[in-house]
C-alpha cells in the first residue's frame, strides 16, 4: 500500500466513524468545563464591574494582566497575555512537547492532563478497534465495548509512552543541551549559539516523532493481532517500522503536515476574529470548538491511516506466507 | 574597508572637534594617558598624568583616587562581597584566574612648591573592609591652596577581569572602563571618594582627556572622545589617540570583529552630532535601530531639556555575556540586542535610548550616583519612558519560546499592548515598600530595594509630578534643571528648589514623602451603590410654613454612595470622577488622608466611579482597582472563560499524543 492510499483510506475510515469525533469532543469539552466553570465565576467577580473591562474583549492589556497578578489565585495565574492571540494558546501548548514542562501551569492542571491521558487511552482502544474492524458502520455500543476490552493494553502503552518521554525530558534533553552548551563554549556569536540550540531541538523533535510512531503502531498491532502482551507489540511495532521505514515515516510526516496545516489555519482564523461584541464573541467560541473537533479528527486520522497501512502490509505478508506454503 | 571608514571618521570628527571647543565646564581633573593593551595577558599598562585643580574653599594636602578594578582582585572585595550576596554564582566567572586588578607602580606629584614621590595607602571610607583596595589616598608634602593645581604622574598596570560587570574581557573582546586611577571629588572641603560597590560607581569632576591607546593592529578601537590620530607601529601594533574636553570619565573598547557604521544626527533646532556605531558581525540588521534610537534620544531630550553639547557620540553594541552591555560613559555608551528579538520588545531601542539618555543624566548633569542614585537612574528611566512613548508608542507583550539563555523563538502578542511605564509600575509594585529613596546605594537591604528606589519609584514620581503640575510648568522645571546644572554636580535639594521655584505651591511636602517614606500609593474604588431616595415624610419647615409631607420630594430620585480606600502607605491627593447613568458627571478631589472615605450623591443612578480618572498618579501601584462600574457584566469574563477553556481543551488534545 502506498502512503497516499493509506492516508486516503485513513481519512475515509474517520469519515465513516465520524460520530466518534463527536463523542470524544463532548468528553473533552465536559472534562475541561469542570474546571473552566469555577474559573469563569472567579474571573467574573474580579473583572465584571471594573472600568476598562471592555478592553479585555479585544485583548489582554499588559497593565491589566500585570495588576491582576497581584492577587491572582490558583487557576487565575494561568491567564496570560499569550492566550489572547490566535496562535498563543496553540504555541504555548506545542512548546511543551519540546520542553516537557507539563507542570508549568501548576499541579492541578497537571493532574487534569494526567486524567485526560487515561480517558484518551480508553477511547484509543475503541477507535483503533473500529478502524481495524471490517464492518464500516459506526456503533456507539461497539465503540465503548472495544474501548473497555482494550483499555488495559492502551493504558499500559500510555504509561510506557509517558515513561519514555520522562526519560527524554529528564535525562536525554539535559544531556543534549549540556553537550551543545559545551560546543557553543565561549563563542561570542549569538547566531552560532542559536543554530546549535535549534539543532538540539530538531533532535528532540525527531525523538518525539519516533517514540509516538513506535507506540502508535504498538497500539495498532496489539489490537489488530489480538496480542496478549502490549510489551511484545512494541517490539513488533519497532520491527514493522524498521522493515517499512520509508512508508511508516512518510505517512506520519504527511499526517504531521495535516496537523500543522490545521494549527496554522486555525491560528490564523482565530487571530483575525476580535471578539469585540456578543456576536463575534459567540462566533469566536464556535471557531475554537470546531478547531478542537478538527484536532480530534486529525488525531484519529493518524490511527486510522496507520491501521490501514499496517493491515495492508500484514495481509500482503500472509498472502506471501500462504503462497510459500 | 575598515581603514577607509576610520579615515573618513577622522576627518569628520576633526572638523567636529574644532566646533566643539569651549564647552562651559570647570576643568578640575584633566588626564593625559598613554596605555597599551596586552590581549594575551589581559592587561593594560599605562602612564597617566593628571592635572588637578582645587576649586574648593579650603586647601588640601591629600589626594584620593578610585582604583575600581581592584574590586575584582579577590572574593573579599566590597564589590564582590555585595554581588555574591545579591546574585547567585557570581564568583564562578573568575574561577579560571579571571581576576582583575589595578596596581599603582609608582606615583609622583609636582605642585607649585614641591616635587615628590608619593606613598599610596588604601582607604575604606564606606565599610572599613580591610580586603577592599578600591580607594587609595596619598599625602602631599604641601597643601594645594584653593585655585591652585597639582600634577600627578602615575604608572599603573591594570588587569581586566573575565566577564565582570561593566569592565573586562570575554575571549578577544575587551571593554575597558574604570581602568585607570581616577581621582575623587573634593567637595564641601572634603574628599568624596567611595569604594566601588555592586550598584554604584560614578562621581567625578570634569576635565580634558587626551588618551593614546596602543593595541595589536587587528583590533578595532572605540573610545570616549574623538579619534584625532592613528599611527601604525613597527611591532604590528597601532596607536590611536582620543581627545575630548569637558568629560568626567574615559572608557574604551577593543575587538577585532567589530563592524563600523557612521551617520550624522541632524535636526533644524539642534547641533549636528556624528554617530559612530561599533556593532557585532551578526547584528547588521539592527544598525538602523541602533542609530534610530540614538537619534530619537538626541532629538527629544535635546528639545525637551538641553541640546547634546558634544559633536559626536559612540554607540557600542557589546558582545553577548561580556558584562559590558548597558553602560554609559561620556560621549560613549554600550547597548546590546539578541540575535532574534520580538517586535513588541522594542529592542534594541529600549536599552539604547536608556543608555543614550544617560548622556544627559550622568554625562551632562553629573550628580553623585553613589549617594543620590535616583538623580541619575531615576531621571534616566523617566526620560527613557517618555522618549520611547513619544518616538515608538506602546510595545507589546512578548515571549521567547524554547528560551535558553535568552536565545529562542521570539513572539509578539500584539493584542497585549504595553506602555513604557507599565513595566516600571510592575516592578515598583512588587518592591515599592522596601526602603526609601534618600539613601546611599550600598546601604539598601537588597538589589531589588535599590532598583526600586534608584530607578522605578523616582521615574514614577517624576511622571506623577509632570501630570500634576501640567506640561507648561514641567517643561520650565526640566529645562531649568538641565540647563543650570549641566557640567555640574546637583544634589536632590537643587532639583527640589527648582520645582518650588516654578510650581504654584511649595512641593516640599511631596518630596518629603517621596524621598523619606517607604511604601506605595494605591487608591481603590471599593463600593458603589444607588438606592431609591428615601421618601419625604414628616414635618418640613417652621412656624406657619411647617407642612406634613409624604411625597418623593423634588431634588432626588436616587441617593448614591461611592467608597474609596487608600490601600497604600503613601498619601497623595487624588481626583474622583463619578459618571451617572444620565450622562452627567461629578468631579471631586480627595486628600487621601483617611484610610476610607464615602462620597454621597443625589440624582441619577451611578454608572461608574473612577479615582485618578486621567491616570496622573503613575505612582499608583495598582491601577486595576481605580475604577468600578455599579453593575457587573459578563462579557469580559465570558471571553476569557472561553479562551481559557479552549487553551485547556487544546492542551488535553496535545497530551493525547502520549496516550
Ligand atoms: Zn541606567
Amino acid at each position: 500500500m502506498k502512503i497516499r492510499d493509506a492516508f486516503r483510506h485513513g481519512l475515509s475510515l474517520v469519515n465513516h466513524h465520524r460520530k466518534m469525533i463527536g463523542i470524544i469532543y463532548l468528553v473533552n469539552l465536559c472534562f475541561a468545563l469542570i474546571v473552566a466553570a469555577p474559573l469563569f465565576t472567579l474571573f467574573h467577580s474580579r473583572v465584571g464591574s471594573l472600568v476598562g473591562r471592555d478592553e479585555l474583549l479585544t485583548g489582554l492589556p499588559y497593565s491589566w494582566w500585570s495588576a491582576l497578578q497581584i492577587d491572582a489565585r490558583g487557576l487565575e495565574n494561568t491567564i496570560r497575555p499569550s492566550l489572547s492571540g490566535g496562535f498563543g494558546p496553540l504555541i504555548d501548548n506545542l512548546e511543551l512537547l519540546l520542553t516537557g514542562q507539563f507542570q508549568l501551569y501548576g499541579w492541578f492542571v497537571f493532574s487534569l492532563i494526567v486524567g485526560y491521558l487515561f480517558i484518551a487511552a480508553f477511547f484509543n482502544g475503541g477507535a483503533i478497534a473500529l478502524f481495524a474492524d471490517e464492518r464500516r458502520s459506526f456503533s456507539a455500543g461497539r465503540f465503548f465495548s472495544y474501548a473497555g476490552t482494550y483499555f488495559h493494553h492502551m493504558a499500559a502503552l500510555a504509561v510506557t509512552t509517558v515513561a519514555l518521554f520522562a526519560l527524554l525530558y529528564k535525562v536525554i534533553n539535559p544531556a543534549i543541551f549540556s553537550l551543545l552548551d559545551r560546543i557553543v563554549g565561549d563563542s561570542l556569536s549569538q547566531s552560532f549559539a542559536w543554530i546549535v540550540h535549534f539543532i538540539g531541538y530538531l533532535f528532540i523533535l525527531t525523538i518525539v516523532f519516533l517514540i509516538t510512531l513506535i507506540l502508535d503502531y504498538a497500539k495498532v498491532i496489539v489490537i489488530s493481532e489480538k496480542k496478549n502482551s502490549s510489551w511484545a507489540s512494541i517490539g513488533l511495532a519497532a520491527a514493522f517500522i524498521f522493515r517499512s521505514f520509508g512508508k511508516t515515516v512518510g505517512l506520519n510526516v504527511l499526517l504531521a503536515f495535516l496537523a500543522i496545516a490545521l494549527v496554522l489555519g486555525g491560528g490564523l482564523l482565530m487571530s483575525i476574529i476580535t471578539p469585540s461584541n456578543l456576536l463575534l464573541l459567540v462566533g469566536s467560541f464556535i471557531v475554537q470548538q470546531l478547531f478542537i473537533a478538527a484536532k480530534i479528527a486529525v488525531r484519529l486520522t493518524f490511527y486510522a491511516s496507520e491501521t490501514a497501512l499496517y493491515q495492508a502490509h500484514a495481509a500482503a505478508r500472509t498472502m506471501v506466507k500462504k503462497r510459500k506454503r | 574597508m575598515n581603514k577607509i571608514v576610520s579615515i573618513l571618521f577622522l576627518v569628520v570628527v576633526l572638523s567636529g572637534l574644532a566646533s566643539a571647543q569651549g564647552l562651559p565646564c570647570e576643568k578640575v581633573a584633566s588626564y593625559k594617558i598613554d596605555a597599551t593593551l596586552d590581549p594575551l595577558q589581559k592587561t593594560v599598562a599605562g602612564v597617566a598624568v593628571l592635572t588637578w585643580k582645587n576649586i574648593g574653599t579650603a586647601p588640601t594636602s591629600e589626594l584620593w583616587f578610585h582604583l575600581y578594578l581592584n574590586a575584582f582582585k579577590n572574593s573579599k572585595s566590597t564589590f564582590l562581597t555585595e554581588s555574591a550576596r545579591h546574585y547567585a554564582d557570581f564568583l564562578a566567572r573568575f574561577a579560571d584566574d579571571g581576576w582583575g586588578f589595578c596596581d599603582v607602580l609608582s606615583m609622583s606629584a609636582s605642585g607649585e612648591l614641591f616635587e615628590a614621590d608619593l606613598e599610596p595607602r588604601f582607604m575604606r571610607p564606606d565599610d572599613g573592609n580591610a580586603d577592599d583596595e578600591t580607594v587609595l589616598k596619598v599625602d602631599l608634602p604641601a597643601a594645594i591652596a584653593p585655585g591652585k593645581t597639582v600634577t600627578v604622574k602615575i604608572d599603573f598596570l591594570s588587569r581586566l577581569p573575565h566577564r565582570a560587570p561593566r569592565s573586562g574581557y570575554r575571549g578577544d573582546y575587551f571593554f575597558v572602563a574604570q581602568w585607570f586611577p581616577k581621582i575623587g571629588v573634593w567637595t564641601d572641603n572634603e574628599w568624596n571618594c567611595h569604594q566601588y560597590h555592586a550598584h554604584s560607581e560614578f562621581f567625578s569632576d570634569y576635565g580634558d582627556y587626551d588618551v593614546r591607546l596602543t593595541v595589536p593592529s587587528q583590533f578595532i578601537v572605540g573610545a570616549c572622545g574623538v579619534m584625532t590620530d592613528s599611527t601604525a607601529n613597527s611591532d604590528n601594533s597601532v596607536t590611536v589617540r582620543y581627545q575630548q574636553e569637558c568629560i568626567h570619565d574615559f572608557a574604551w573598547t577593543a575587538y577585532p570583529h567589530y563592524k563600523i557604521a557612521i551617520r550624522t544626527f541632524e535636526h533644524p533646532e539642534l547641533p549636528a552630532v556624528t554617530m559612530k556605531l561599533l556593532y557585532q558581525p551578526d547584528h547588521k540588521r539592527y544598525v538602523d535601530d541602533f542609530f534610530g534610537a540614538t537619534e530619537n534620544t538626541l532629538k527629544y531630550l535635546g528639545l525637551w531639556y538641553v541640546p547634546y553639547p558634544y559633536s559626536h557620540i559612540t554607540i557600542v553594541d557589546a558582545a553577548c555575556k561580556s558584562g559590558a552591555a548597558g553602560m554609559e560613559y561620556p560621549t560613549l555608551f554600550t547597548t546590546s540586542v539578541d540575535w532574534l528579538t520580538a517586535r513588541g520588545s522594542q529592542e534594541p531601542a529600549g536599552l539604547t535610548v536608556h543608555e543614550c539618555a544617560h548622556q544627559f543624566f550622568y554625562g551632562l548633569i553629573a550628580s553623585n550616583e553613589f549617594e543620590n542614585a535616583w538623580l541619575d537612574e531615576g531621571f534616566t528611566t523617566y526620560a527613557t519612558s517618555r522618549c520611547m512613548n513619544t518616538a515608538y508608542g506602546p510595545g507589546a507583550y512578548h515571549k521567547i519560546y524554547l528560551n535558553r539563555d535568552g536565545l529562542g523563538i521570539p513572539w509578539t502578542v500584539s493584542k497585549s499592548e504595553k506602555d513604557q511605564r507599565d513595566w516600571i509600575v510592575e516592578n515598583h509594585r512588587a518592591r515599592g515598600s522596601r526602603d526609601v529613596m534618600n539613601k546611599c546605594s550600598w546601604d539598601y537591604v537588597d538589589r531589588l530595594a535599590y532598583r526600586n528606589n534608584a530607578y522605578e519609584k523616582p521615574a514614577l514620581m517624576l511622571w506623577t509630578l509632570e501630570n500634576s503640575l501640567g506640561e507648561a510648568v514641567w517643561t520650565e522645571i526640566m529645562h531649568a534643571y538641565t540647563s543650570r546644572w549641566s557640567f555640574k554636580h546637583p544634589r536632590p535639594q537643587d532639583f527640589i528648589d527648582i520645582v518650588n521655584e516654578f510650581a504654584p505651591e511649595n512641593m516640599d511636602w511631596f518630596f518629603d514623602k517621596m524621598l523619606n517614606e517607604a511604601g506605595v500609593v494605591d487608591y481603590a474604588v471599593t463600593h458603589i451603590e444607588s438606592n431609591a431616595a428615601v421618601k419625604r415624610k414628616g414635618y418640613f419647615g417652621v412656624g406657619d410654613g411647617r407642612e406634613l409631607k409624604d411625597d418623593d420630594g423634588e431634588d432626588a430620585t436616587f441617593e448614591s454612595q461611592v467608597h474609596v480606600e487608600r490601600l497604600g502607605d503613601i498619601q497623595l491627593p487624588v481626583e474622583l470622577l463619578v459618571t451617572f447613568e444620565n450622562g452627567e458627571t461629578a468631579a471631586n478631589v480627595w486628600s487621601g488622608e483617611e484610610p476610607v472615605k464615602i462620597f454621597y450623591f443625589r440624582g441619577a443612578q451611578i454608572e461608574k466611579a473612577e479615582i485618578d480618572p486621567y491616570h496622573k498618579v503613575w505612582l499608583d501601584a495598582n491601577p486595576l482597582n481605580n475604577g468600578k462600574y455599579r453593575r457587573a457584566d459578563g462579557f469580559a469574563s465570558f471571553r476569557w472563560g472561553t479562551t481559557w477553556l479552549f487553551w485547556l481543551q487544546d492542551l488535553f488534545e496535545l497530551i493525547a499524543v502520549f496516550s
